[in-house]
């Protein structure tokens, strides 16, 4: 297992000292040591000195991880259980044992598909009325579950760009990121995903990538250079581009009264990449609206449960955690949660629902489009 | 004998099929603590309430099954390593904080609570739970009271024992007893109470405990002096306490560590042999600044290079928390070595820790050994980091005979412990004879009082004969 061999030293330094687990959104729910971070060293020292085998029960518990990157900040050893759990994810999925069964067939659908719903192409752009230009220095890169499950938002956001003269195009043959198998394990598949909409950003003209979604986000950011070599587009997300046209007057916003709302981290894009203030910073620039924090929030916020193929392996639990964030957003006494990643959207709006909770969960497209200032007036 | 099957069947019927597991993944995984010794259990089973435990327990000694009851497994002795074929009980479930109460000054909390967690909550009212062991985000107060942890906080509140008011514990054979109550004082009969603190699960399981809480200071001084000489630092703790001057920290840390706590801290510390991290603590912030001016009086007379102090709350808990994780940094020297567990949390009677550190040092020199000294240097508590390759046959016995060595030097020469706060557990269980002698038979008749079968936690203390070989650092091969 020539993967697990390169971490064989990181696995050795973990103390075994469970502060990793301490924040462990997956620990936090299920209480088993074999689901949480320093479980799955104890595993993987195991089988990287050849005393445990790789079986299914083993190999599951890998999977049993958002990769929320919460284990990587509280371990002093500065080592991250982070990259070990993927190198072993890479490892096993390269002997054939990985990734489980919903994953792999998750990964079959977008090796079909090119997205996970085992929807047609076709479908990814019918919300697109609008005509766009064939070439752009920006494209707007959807990603999968914004363009299949949340349509509306993305409407959404292209009137936004629109209203704003922001010249963008869209890739029309965009294939999913690769973030899915990327974190499967599933290393020879991502980078084919990649390679592909590297050759269509290329073939755009673009120098810029704008992304609503957190997890295309972190794959072009991180994943991307290390997937396809040089990778030399400008990644923004969304919202960053968004608080810019606001900023500058771009587009206008108007009060509707005063509302309170909450502001959730995905990690992928807080953890992950650093990406904390501009999502603040745009819903601070809307008038009456008043950003309330959580009690763990930026490099602290809880994960909401969706991330690292979770959600496809146990979908029970990951919408476990996401209650257990969503009662952190009602503590604040905010009416919306607000996010900017379409699958942490998706997950807290299961969990809302469930919960029967009175919060709204929304992408901040949503709320900066129900306050736009239309060319009509208001 | 009982064999799996028939020993899962009976635990799910009392805990429910959800709270029991004997999945290879799970039994590797409780295999071990941060000792990092492993042995493999034959189940774990996650209780949820005192009748529960009474009943895994009366069932266990009446089947002759070695239980061991886990809190979270930061262990550094081993104490919830299983013997072989043993149940672990994962006491995770059991954590709620039953009652805060500011009258009575007691908190009674499940055994599963987080310390941390339970701080928070005490926190918000203006008190704390203060031992303050390095595990606190991850350590329960069960483990704690188990274990009679204690932490840099220990030189003026005190260890775990000192804050435990009762107990209910589950003994083998299902009885439920409980021992002290809410009282702050009682003189009435023998404290079992003190007995059960530190007793590494071999007597019973806690399901219960009542703690003394203790109002929050509100204000800290830190004073980090900086010595080229290791003695001049010693020098200075035993001045300070002369002195009539009881901070709430004082903690000895060596040249080797200072370069691992500078590897991550942007504004570095200065290099000598050694410096100390001393926080005065208090209500009234005059009281602690005139504290913390004698401290660095005493520091400047000693010949201390260079003193940085801080009354910033945020730079103090940035400081603070660089020396609580210190010994998780020391990972960064052992590589694919394993800590020598044995010899990391000697303590020896205050007024000769200058001559102990300096022998212990000189010691390590001659073994050719490299070794880090930290610790809470002012209750005597000297924490060694060094380590063993784990795969070589020479290197164990070379560990194992410079552990016998140290040993004997702190017991013997100086009258101090094998342990002072992580507990003895099955890494020191060969050495317990050196320090406890013939009063060792005394424990092990107590032992035998509580638990005739021997059923609870086996190996720990050395209290029962348990073969050397049945906690090693890595095991044979498992097979599904």
């Amino acid at each position: 297992m020539e993967e697990l061999e390169k971490f064989k030293t990181q696995i050795a330094m973990c103390n075994i000292c469970a502060w990793c687990r301490a924040k462990c959104p997956v620990y936090g729910i299920t209480k088993w040591e074999s689901e949480g971070p320093r479980g799955r060293m104890i595993l993987l020292r195991g089988v990287v000195y050849g005393l445990l085998e790789p079986t299914p029960d083993v190999v599951e518990k890998i999977y049993e991880c958002t990769s929320c990157a919460m284990c990587n900040i509280n371990c002093d050893a500065e080592i991250s259980p982070l990259d070990v759990m993927l190198g072993a994810r890479r490892a096993f999925s390269k002997a054939g044992v990985a990734p489980p069964s919903p994953n792999k067939k998750m990964d079959s659908r977008i090796v079909r598909d090119k997205n996970p719903y085992g929807a047609s192409q076709k479908e990814r752009f019918q919300w697109l009325n609008d005509p766009l230009p064939e070439r752009s220095d920006n494209v707007l890169f959807v990603g999968c579950v914004n363009a299949f499950r949340h349509p509306e938002t993305m409407k959404r956001a292209v009137s936004i760009l629109r209203a704003a003269g922001y010249e963008f195009t869209v890739l029309k043959d965009e294939v999913c990121c690769g973030m899915h198998p990327y974190w499967d394990g599933q290393t020879e598949l991502a980078k084919q995903l990649a390679e592909r909409n590297a050759a269509l950003f290329d073939k755009a003209g673009a120098s810029t990538i704008v992304t609503p979604c957190a997890g295309c986000y972190s794959t072009f950011l991180r994943s991307y250079p290390e997937l396809v070599g040089n990778f030399g587009f400008k990644i923004r997300h969304l919202s960053e581009v968004i608080r810019d046209i606001a900023k500058e007057g771009g587009i206008e916003l108007r009060r509707e009264g005063t509302v309170k709302v909450t502001y959730h981290d995905p990690c992928h894009l807080g953890r992950h990449c650093n990406f904390y203030d501009p999502p603040r910073e745009l819903i601070k620039l809307i008038p009456g609206v008043e950003l309330a924090e959580m009690e763990k929030s930026r490099a602290e916020a809880n994960c909401c449960g969706g991330g690292g193929g979770l959600f496809t392996l146990k979908p029970e639990l990951s919408v476990r955690i996401a209650e257990k964030r969503v009662r952190e957003a009602e503590a604040t006494g905010a009416k919306y949660l607000v996010t900017v990643c379409p699958l942490c959207r998706t997950n807290l709006d299961l969990a809302s629902k469930r919960l029967e909770s009175q919060l709204r969960v929304c992408d901040v497209v949503d709320l900066v489009a129900s306050r736009l200032k239309t060319a009509g007036g208001e | 004998m009982l064999g799996r099957d028939d020993i899962c069947r009976f635990l799910a019927s009392v805990v429910g099929e959800d709270d029991v597991s004997v999945n290879v993944a799970d039994l590797y995984a409780y295999s071990m603590d941060a000792s990092m010794r492993m042995s493999m259990p034959v189940a774990v089973a996650r209780p949820e309430n005192r009748e529960e435990v009474a009943e895994i327990l009366k069932w266990a000694d009446e089947n002759r099954v070695p239980i061991c009851p886990r809190g979270a497994g930061t262990s550094l002795s081993g104490q919830a390593v299983p013997v072989k074929g043993a149940v672990v009980l994962d006491m995770c479930k059991m954590d709620k904080i039953k009652e805060i109460d500011l009258e009575d000054r007691v908190a009674v909390v499940e055994p599963g609570v987080i310390y941390d967690d339970l701080n928070r909550e005490l926190g918000k009212l203006g008190y704390v739970f203060p031992p303050d062991p390095g595990s606190a985000i991850a350590c329960t107060v069960g483990g704690m009271v188990a274990n009679n942890a204690s932490g840099i906080r220990a030189l003026k509140y005190g260890a775990t024992v000192d804050h435990v008011l009762g107990l209910e514990v589950v003994l083998p054979g299902g009885e439920i007893i409980k021992v002290g109550g809410r009282v702050w004082k009682s003189s009435s009969g023998l404290n079992l109470t003190k007995l059960f603190v530190g007793s590494e699960g071999a007597l019973g399981i806690f399901t219960e405990i009542i703690l003394k809480i203790t109002p929050k200071p509100r204000h800290h001084g830190l004073t980090i002096p900086v010595f080229q000489k290791l003695e001049q630092a010693l020098e200075t703790t035993v001045e300070i306490m002369r002195r009539g001057i009881l901070p709430s920290a004082m903690e000895l840390i060596d040249d080797i560590c200072i370069m691992i706590i500078n590897n991550v801290l942007e504004e570095k510390l200065p290099m000598g042999e050694a410096l100390l991290f001393i926080e005065n603590d208090g209500y009234s912030k005059v009281t602690v600044e005139e504290e913390s001016r004698v401290v660095r009086k005493i520091c400047e007379e000693n010949g201390a290079q260079k003193i940085i102090y801080t009354t910033d709350a945020g730079r103090i808990e940035e400081l603070m928390r660089l020396r609580h994780t210190l010994a998780n940094m020391l990972s960064k020297l052992r590589g694919e070595n394993i800590p020598l567990n044995n010899v990391q949390d000697f303590a020896v009677p205050i007024g000769s820790i200058p001559e102990a550190v300096r022998e212990l040092k000189a010691v390590a020199q001659s073994h050719g050994r490299l070794m880090a000294i930290f610790g809470h240097i002012g209750d005597g508590n000297i924490h060694i980091g060094t380590a063993i390759n784990p795969w070589r046959e020479e290197d164990r016995k070379a560990g194992a005979e410079f552990a016998r060595k140290l040993a004997d030097i702190v017991v013997k020469k100086y009258g101090g412990t094998l342990s002072a706060e992580h507990g003895l557990g099955v890494t020191k269980a060969s050495l317990v004879e050196l320090e406890h002698g013939d009063t060792l038979e005394y424990m092990r008749a107590i032992k035998r009082v509580f638990d005739p079968h021997g059923i609870m936690n086996p190996g720990v203390m050395g209290l029962l004969e348990v073969p050397r070989d049945e906690f090693v650092y890595m095991p044979t091969r498992v097979v599904a």
